[in-house]
């Protein structure tokens, strides 16, 4: 084993508790934007405007679609388990009359994720996905900005998603809501 | 798999203050022996045999040779630059830091004693001290029954190294030129 290797295995990993006290304590600053992968504290970079602006496109299309059926979140925190408490860019939750105030949510509140990556790419598709597959987060959107392209993953299983479909049409994309059929949106003008 | 997040993104890296209070709050626990390398928080292995008495076999005749010129502290945190504070198993210290915590300015020598970690002390932890010119270190590698002392500590890592030719008196690094009794080390 390489020394990286075996500094890597020794790394002490925080939990998803220590993290939030190291936020509350002002250890984390709140200047900095970062997330608990497995333990670590990963920094987030700075968000572009493409990135941004195509995020809040999304979420606005999703609120006007699912209406009161359920929150949607961007950027906020969602715990996957002890060691993992990712920032996704969108999260669509479960309604619940105080917003998640009490508490963040868990992966039994969760519906759709969904990360709009620019030169996040890899990072979202071979660290996150993997995780949100393990969690149970039930169906996982990417939007890979610079190729221009929307995939949909369904079916969460310990090493990711089993399924992974890249929808033609995308005018009408069914949303999952709690009950009943789904919403559908209209992401028409997304790249 | 963490390797992976780790060359696409960024690990936060912590401070050493960062640390230290985390330590305070008890987010780290007492219990839980850590050293700071490079922003990163690394958990040390528990202590054994025959690591332990090897330890306590140099400290002791390292405190018979140097008396009151020096202090010997063992398993002591050292702050080494803003984003490493590593726990060497036996520092030398200037003498009068009696209670203050150590600074790379205070250490005249450090020594590393491996049995599983001969790889992480020499390639993770020597280059370290090296970079924040730590003047003399010693690795004591049990598994090969052998001594090397480094010195003249550069940006990435010590210009020279050397075995001693016997363990009877192995020079130290201070004024008075003392020299350590280690026989029967290994």
């Amino acid at each position: 084993m390489s020394a990286t290797a075996e500094i890597r295995a020794r790394v002490h990993r925080l939990t998803v508790d220590d993290y939030r006290r190291m936020g509350a304590l002002g250890i984390l600053g709140p200047e900095l934007r970062t997330e608990l992968i497995d333990g670590e504290i990963m920094e987030m970079p700075p968000i572009g405007h493409p990135h941004a602006g195509t995020v809040k496109f999304i979420a606005n299309r999703l609120k006007e679609a699912v209406g009161a059926a359920a929150i949607v979140a961007v950027q906020d925190p969602v715990w996957l388990d002890d060691h993992s408490e990712p920032l996704p860019d969108i999260a669509l939750l479960r309604p619940r009359d105080d917003y998640y105030r009490t508490g963040h949510p868990g992966p039994a509140d969760v519906l759709l994720l969904i990360e709009v990556a620019d030169s996040s790419l890899h990072y979202d598709r071979e660290v996150k996905l993997p995780r949100y597959a393990r969690a149970g987060i039930p169906e996982v959107w990417l939007v890979d900005l610079g190729g221009r392209r929307l995939t949909v993953h369904r079916r969460p299983a310990p090493h990711g998603y089993a399924d992974e479909t890249s929808p033609d049409n995308l005018g009408l994309l069914p949303v999952p809501v709690p009950v009943g059929v789904p919403a559908m949106v209209d992401l028409t003008s997304l790249f | 798999m963490n390797r992976i997040a780790h060359q696409l993104a960024r690990v936060h890296r912590l401070s050493v203050a960062d640390y230290r209070r985390m330590g305070e709050l008890g987010i780290l626990a007492a219990d839980l022996r850590t050293e700071l390398i490079d922003g990163e928080i690394i958990e040390l292995p528990p202590i054994g045999q025959p690591y332990a008495g090897s330890a306590a076999l140099i400290a002791d005749r390292l405190r018979e040779a140097v008396e009151r010129s020096a202090v010997v502290a063992l398993h002591e945190p050292i702050g080494l630059d803003d984003h490493c504070e590593p726990r060497p198993d036996i520092a030398l210290l200037r003498p009068g830091i009696d209670g203050a915590r150590a600074e790379r300015a205070d250490v005249l020598l450090l020594i590393e004693v491996a049995d599983g970690s001969l790889r992480y002390d020499r390639e993770v932890k020597f280059p370290r001290y090296a970079r924040a010119g730590i003047p003399e270190a010693w690795l004591v590698d049990l598994g090969g029954r052998r001594l090397t002392i480094h010195r003249r500590p550069g940006p990435h890592g010590y210009a020279d190294v050397m075995t001693p030719s016997g363990l009877g008196a192995v020079p130290l690094p201070l004024a008075g030129l003392q020299t350590a009794d280690l026989s029967g080390l290994f």
